[in-house]
C-alpha cells in the first residue's frame, strides 16, 4: 500500500468512525426517539457486547488447539458467572485471569 | 434519594468508573501496538492510527488487512462494519445528554468507546443517579480516551516486551464480560445476550466481521419480541 493510499484509507475510516459515532449525538435535538426504538435499544449493549466477545472466547486459537480453547471458554462461563453475582469489573478479570491461570496448569 | 451532585463531581466519578476497566484495556491497547506494528506499518503511521481512529478491532483488522493488501474499498469497509456499533451506542446514550455545545457535541464524537457508553449506562438506567449525566459522560469518555492512547502508544513501543505466555490478551474478552453482566437485567436481556451470542458464533467466518452486526440484531430483535410477548400476557 502507497503512502497516500494509507493516508486516505485512515482519513476516511476515522472520518466515517466520527460520523458513526456522532449519528444522534451530533443531530439529537433534531430527532425524537419513539417510546418502541427506546425499549429496542434497551437490548442493544447485552447484544452488541456478547456478539463482540462470543466468537472471540468460542474461536480462541481456532479449532486447533481444542484443549487451549477449552480452558478460556470454562474461565469465561465462570468469569460470567463472577461478574454476573458481583457486579465488579476488577473481580472479574481477576477470576478470570486466575481461572486461566489454575486450568492451565492442572489440564 | 441520595444529594444531587456537582458538574466536578460528576465529571471526576464518570472518569473514575474507567479506573476498574484498565486491566482489560491496558492489554488491549498495547496489543493493538503491538500487532500493529507486526504487520509492517512504521510507527509514526501506527500511533496515527490511534489517534485518528481511536478504536481497538477495527484497527487491528485494518492492520490485518494492510499486510494482506487488501484493496482500499475492503479495507475502508471493514472499519465501517466494525465500528457501526456506535450508531447503535450514541442512539442509546443521547437521550440522556441533554443540551451541549458544538464542540462538546464533537469531542463526545470523537471519543465514544465501548467502555465509556458501557460504564455510563449502567449509571444512567439506574433510578436515582445523584450524578450530571453529561458531564459524568465526559468524564468517562475522557479518562478511557487517555488511557486507550497512552497503552496503544506504549504497545507500539514496548508491547512486545509482554512474555506470551502470561496470557494477557484473555483480559479482553474478560473485560467485554464484566461490562456484558450488569446489562442482562432481565429474561428478555439474557435471551437477547444468548441469541446474540450464540449467532455470532454460527456467523463469524462470514466476512467483514458481518456476524457481529448480524448476532447482535438478532439478539436486539429476539429480546425486544419476548419483552413484548410478556408485557402482553401481563395485560
Amino acid at each position: 500500500m502507497s503512502n497516500t493510499t494509507f493516508w486516505l484509507v485512515i482519513s476516511a475510516i476515522g472520518i466515517a468512525t466520527i460520523l458513526m459515532r456522532g449519528s444522534f449525538i451530533l443531530t439529537g435535538e433534531r430527532f425524537k426517539l419513539s417510546d418502541k426504538f427506546g425499549e429496542i435499544l434497551r437490548f442493544i449493549p447485552a447484544s452488541v457486547l456478547a456478539a463482540l466477545v462470543a466468537p472471540a472466547i468460542f474461536y480462541h486459537n481456532g479449532m486447533v488447539e481444542a484443549l487451549h480453547g477449552k480452558e478460556r471458554l470454562l474461565a469465561s462461563l465462570f468469569a460470567l458467572f463472577i461478574a454476573y453475582k458481583t457486579q465488579n469489573i476488577f473481580f472479574t478479570i481477576l477470576t478470570g485471569m486466575g481461572t486461566l491461570y489454575l486450568l492451565q496448569y492442572f489440564l | 434519594m441520595s444529594k444531587p451532585r456537582t458538574i466536578k463531581e460528576s465529571f471526576f466519578t464518570g472518569a473514575s468508573t474507567i479506573i476498574p476497566v484498565i486491566p482489560g484495556i491496558l492489554p488491549f491497547g498495547m496489543l493493538t501496538g503491538v500487532v500493529t506494528i507486526a504487520t509492517g506499518i512504521s510507527p509514526l503511521k501506527a500511533i496515527f492510527m490511534t489517534f485518528f481512529m481511536f478504536a481497538g478491532a477495527a484497527q487491528v483488522s485494518v492492520a490485518q488487512l494492510m499486510s494482506e493488501n487488501a484493496s482500499a474499498v475492503i479495507i475502508i469497509a471493514t472499519a465501517i462494519m466494525i465500528n457501526l456499533r456506535f450508531v447503535m451506542y450514541s442512539a442509546s446514550i443521547t437521550p440522556y445528554l441533554g443540551k451541549m455545545n458544538r464542540l462538546q457535541r464533537l469531542f463526545i464524537s470523537y471519543t465514544l468507546s465501548d467502555q465509556a457508553y458501557a460504564v455510563s449506562i449502567v449509571e444512567f438506567t439506574k433510578k436515582d443517579s445523584p450524578y450530571q449525566k453529561f458531564p459524568f459522560f465526559l468524564g468517562a469518555c475522557t479518562s478511557m480516551y487517555v488511557t486507550w492512547i497512552l497503552s496503544t502508544i506504549s504497545g507500539i513501543f514496548f508491547g512486545s516486551l509482554i512474555p506470551e505466555a502470561w496470557s494477557f490478551d484473555f483480559a479482553v474478552p474478560l473485560t467485554f464480560l464484566a461490562l456484558l453482566a450488569p446489562n442482562i437485567t432481565d429474561r428478555p436481556a439474557a435471551l437477547a445476550a444468548v441469541v446474540s451470542a450464540a449467532i455470532a458464533i454460527l456467523t463469524a467466518s462470514l466476512p467483514y466481521n458481518m456476524g457481529l452486526m448480524i448476532g447482535a440484531l438478532s439478539g436486539i430483535f429476539v429480546g425486544y419480541a419476548s419483552s413484548k410477548r410478556k408485557d402482553a400476557t401481563h395485560e
